[in-house]
């Protein structure tokens, strides 16, 4: 080794602390880097190569019913490469007893011919026997979550029917990547299960023969979107279509792919500010060897090493101290890249999902931290260069102080001799001080950015489920249902308070943008679930008109005041087509954490039709978990209601939180009720009128024909 | 371009050096006007006080800095006209340096020191045997701190020496030194000047080491005022402190 490198290699030893303290915050950019860039990478390629392979399809469309015989139709709409339709039908599991019942949305499994679309790929065990009724095939995560197996039996009420079902196998499909249950705030895998079943067995159950609820299709390279959308939702208005939707709107692409926008947002925002921060380190750092190093430079150079060499050298410092943070940031990229593959494991569900990094990532990641702590470098080499070898034999001649501002200050605050060195040494070298002012600025934002992550969703969880949803259970119906639904729910013991809601899945258009949502409509004394603005407040909403989330009025350009014509709701009654309804937005000032009325529609937008749209009602449990039927008295578990009180009854849903402690209320009488969901503690809570369903009028929506 | 010959040619020609330094408003004359020839293989000591030029013209002969103006040749080559990378080939190649504080860097051993000189020499000896001329070949593996200031300066003299100089520039180099150590330092010089022939420079404030010198150059006020022949060099051993 040549002399100068040794001295090379002794000064890093000698500076290890500054030169590791530096390397770890060069090592945070290249791990972060490293971990974004390549799980980004990996879960794109992964989910490219499962679409193509399993053909994922390009447009859905949901509808209530519609003849099996429509394919042929929407086959014909130019553009349209392969359709495909099927049934989809949520129902109700009964779990292994002292379990919540969870839920599961059943699919219909073509058994006579190969899927063409959405392709089922079976992880274990077999395709359902078209001779046997029960047989389904179930997805992984709810199988593994529920410590299930093949040949686990299950009791399920699909379409208001008590069913048992048998898991034959257990498979994965590209359209449920991603999957939560309609209202559910973060996926739940105990709670919500994707199954399969044969095609003809579905029909049979949900007394659908010959008819479908789904269409799923592949267009055309080239083909338009926007135009077979149109063609698709004409043809399946008759049938209560919801409106066809593209792969943005599909639930499970939307969230992969909003998670692949936050891993590149990741890589943009995170690293940049470590290198910025590396880069004034090493300045500052290398900036001061550079001037105790004067002498033995000039030394250097008058032996005759040439400036290129000097510069090198100093260079190389900076280098050695990227190659240990590309090597520290390699190493806990990969770390950290394998627990959030794994992390994204539970809430994605590939049959592959393997972490890579590829070479290219890695030499991106040296090269970003060679040329941050390179240019951090170069302010010294230019010193070192610029230093002639004469003038460097020479001490450096001492710095010119002089009493600046803050200094006249400092004296007359009476500052000591140490304190007015402080103040010279800050005001001899200003850029040197602003450097490490902005970068310890740096350091302190990025710390106060990672940590308000942790505070905001704590306040969203808490704005959510605090604040915003008191119910403690939603019951959902397959048709709205009128007055006599709510007297009945009131009926049972233990129940408090009913209100009503309603979704219609629309397509809000203003000038010439739009956007796919659900209108919410609530009475306007509702009070088991809250909107809640921006400063906490909690808003009334408007006796007439639209209430829109700040965020849906911004992505439509709405301001409050104006009226806005609201045309084309999708699926309309029966043919219909939806006049036009002009609505008025006041001001809504919602926070992202209540669920924007754009992210519900994503959520649970398939499960409502316009025409015979599901209503929501909220209401609050008993404390056993047995309810008294109105009609006939029996005893049933809360489980039955869905078979034993409403045939149509699409789905119970338990809230995890309960009402609010000493709500005030008229007519009170004080129970004690606990939750369905978690044994958790016992709540007071206050009994309340329960309003006629008519009086939801906070929303005034004409439909003609 | 290296290596030294004794054939009494001139190692240095210059004639009407000067050197200006201009700091803000204020100039310093440090040199007005000096001729000077320097013959080859011969040991000259630089004399006067403090402030009188010897350092700069040091350092100008040595190729670290430029005159302001006037001529200086280094056996055919004019200095004057070379450009910076020219001047570093020509430090490289041909001179070598001795300080008055040793600079030796600490965080390299001392025949690291050495080998400092000879990872860029054209025909250098090998670091031990530098080592050995200045008598401290069982010292190499020691860091400047664990050596006294006359082995350090005497380390100094074998990095100088290593490259086979044309020239040994030393400005000072027994300033720091007692007479015992300051005398051995002196001897691995004259051994140099004798054994590769090379030409020695040596600026002092200590008139006895003008005893060793073949020409004695007396400085004052940014001249030479008067150069004395010495017929009879004594051997550094014989110098009075
Ligand atoms: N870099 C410089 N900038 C300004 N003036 C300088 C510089 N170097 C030397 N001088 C001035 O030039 C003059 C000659 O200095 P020089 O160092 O050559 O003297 P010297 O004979 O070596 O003195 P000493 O015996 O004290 O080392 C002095 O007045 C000195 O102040
Ligand atoms: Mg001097």
């Amino acid at each position: 080794m040549k002399a100068l490198d040794l001295k090379l290699a002794r000064d890093l030893w000698r500076m290890r602390g500054q030169v590791l303290a530096i390397a770890l915050v060069l090592a945070a950019a290249s791990a972060t880097f490293i971990l974004s860039l390549g799980v980004h990478r990996s879960l794109t390629d992964t989910r490219d190569a499962y679409y193509a392979e399993s053909a994922f399809a390009d447009i859905f469309a949901d509808m209530t019913r519609a003849p099996r015989s429509i394919t042929a139709r929407v086959a014909e709409i130019p553009g349209v490469r392969r359709v495909e339709g099927s049934i989809r039908q949520y129902a109700t599991l009964d779990l292994p007893e002292g379990r919540a019942p969870a839920r599961a949305l059943v699919n219909s499994l073509s058994t006579t011919e190969r899927s063409l679309l959405n392709r089922l790929t079976l992880r274990a065990g077999r395709l359902p026997d078209a001779a046997r009724p029960g047989e389904v095939v179930a997805d992984e995560a709810f199988v593994a979550a529920n410590g299930l197996a093949l040949g686990a039996r299950l009791d399920a009420v699909i379409y208001g029917r008590k069913q048992p079902l048998t898991i034959v196998g257990i498979g994965l499909a590209p359209d449920y990547i991603y999957s939560i249950a309609p209202g559910d705030l973060i996926p739940d895998n105990s709670r919500f299960g994707i199954f399969w079943m044969g095609e003809k067995a579905l029909e049979a159950a949900t007394d659908r023969t010959g008819a479908i609820t789904r269409l799923a299709l592949t267009l055309e390279r080239g083909a338009s979107e926007a135009d077979v959308i149109r063609r698709v939702d004409a043809l399946l208005a008759p049938y209560g279509g919801t409106g066809a939707y593209g792969r943005a709107d599909h639930i499970s692409h939307a969230f992969l792919d909003n998670e692949l926008m936050q891993l590149e947002a990741m890589t943009r925002v995170i690293p940049p500010v470590f290198l910025i921060v590396s880069t004034f380190l090493v300045y500052i750092v290398l900036g001061r060897m550079i001037q105790t190093e004067r002498s033995l430079i000039g030394l250097v150079k008058a032996f005759g090493y040439s400036d290129r060499a000097i510069g090198w050298h100093y260079l190389k410092f900076a280098l050695a101290i990227a190659l240990i943070a590309t090597i520290l940031g390699s190493l806990a990229g990969a770390w950290m890249g394998r627990g959030m593959t794994s992390l994204y494991a539970e809430y994605y569900r590939f049959p592959i999902l393997r972490y890579h990094i590829s070479p290219a990532v890695i030499v991106g990641a040296a090269a970003l931290a060679a040329a941050s702590a390179g240019l951090g470098a170069l302010g010294g080499m230019r010193a070192a260069v610029r230093l002639s070898p004469a003038v460097a034999m020479a001490p450096p001649p001492p710095p010119v102080y002089r009493a600046g501002p803050i200094e006249r200050l400092g004296k007359r605050a009476g500052l000591s001799v140490i304190g007015h060195m402080i103040l010279r040494h800050i005001a001899r070298w200003p850029a040197r001080s602003a450097m490490t002012v902005f970068g310890v600025a740096l350091s302190m934002g990025l710390l106060f950015a990672t940590m308000q992550f942790v505070d905001s969703s704590r306040s969203m969880l808490d704005s959510y489920f605090f604040r915003a949803q008191r119910y403690d259970l939603a019951v959902t119906f397959i048709e709205p249902r009128g007055a006599d639904a709510m007297h009945a729910l009131a009926q049972i013991p233990g129940v408090l308070r009913v209100e009503p809601t309603r979704a219609l899945p629309v397509k809000l258009r203003s000038g010439s943008r739009s956007e796919r949502t659900a209108i919410e409509a609530s009475a306007s004394d509702a009070r088991l679930s809250a909107h809640i603005d921006r400063d906490g407040r909690e808003l009334t909403l408007p006796p007439a008109g639209l209430m829109l989330s700040r965020q849906l009025a911004d992505q439509l350009g709405v301001t409050p005041a104006p009226r806005c014509q609201l045309h084309g709701l999708y699926g309309s009654k029966i043919g219909g087509r939806c006049s036009e309804s002009d609505l008025i937005s006041p001001a809504g000032d919602l926070p992202p954490a209540f669920f924007p009325v754009g992210e519900k529609s994503r959520v649970d937008g398939d499960r409502h039709g316009f025409g015979r749209a599901g209503s929501e009602i909220h209401l609050t449990p008993a404390e056993q978990p047995q309810l008294f039927l109105p009609r006939g008295g029996d005893k049933i578990k809360l489980r039955d209601v869905s078979a034993g009180l409403f045939p149509d009854i699409l789905d119970i849903e338990g809230s995890r939180h309960g009402l609010l402690a000493g709500e005030p209320e008229p007519r009170v009488s004080k129970l004690r009720v606990a939750q369905p969901v978690s044994e958790r503690e016992k709540r007071f809570i206050s009994f309340a009128a329960i309003p006629p369903i008519s009086h939801i009028r906070s929303i005034d929506i004409i439909v003609d024909g | 371009m290296n290596g030294a010959v004794s054939d009494g040619a001139p190692a240095f020609r210059c004639s009407g050096l000067a050197k200006i330094y201009r700091t803000g408003e204020t100039e310093v004359q440090a040199l007005r006007g000096v001729d000077l020839v320097i013959p080859a293989g011969e040991i000259l000591v630089l004399l006067g006080p403090s402030g009188s030029g010897k350092s700069t013209l040091l350092n100008i002969i040595g190729g670290l800095d430029r005159p302001s103006s006037g001529t200086l040749l280094y056996r055919d080559l004019d200095l004057t006209a070379m450009d910076d990378r020219e001047l570093t080939r020509f430090r490289r190649a041909d001179v070598g340096f001795i300080f008055q504080f040793y600079n030796l860097i600490p965080s390299l051993t001392a025949e690291e020191n050495v080998r400092l000189v000879t990872d860029i020499a054209e025909r250098p000896m090998n670091a031990a045997e530098a080592l050995e001329m200045v008598g401290l070949a069982d010292r190499s593996d020691h860091y400047p701190a664990q050596l006294s200031g006359g082995e350090q300066q005497r380390v100094a003299v074998a990095r100088a020496i290593a490259k086979r100089p044309g020239v040994l520039l030393c400005d000072e180099p027994t300033g720091a030194l007692d007479s015992r150590t300051g005398i051995r330092v002196l001897e691995t010089l004259a051994e140099a000047n004798r054994t590769l022939g090379t030409t020695v420079v040596l600026i002092t404030h200590n008139i006895g080491i003008a005893a060793m010198a073949h020409r004695v150059f007396h400085f004052l006020d940014g001249r030479i005022a008067r150069v004395e022949v010495n017929a009879a060099p004594i051997d550094p051993s014989g110098v009075s402190w």
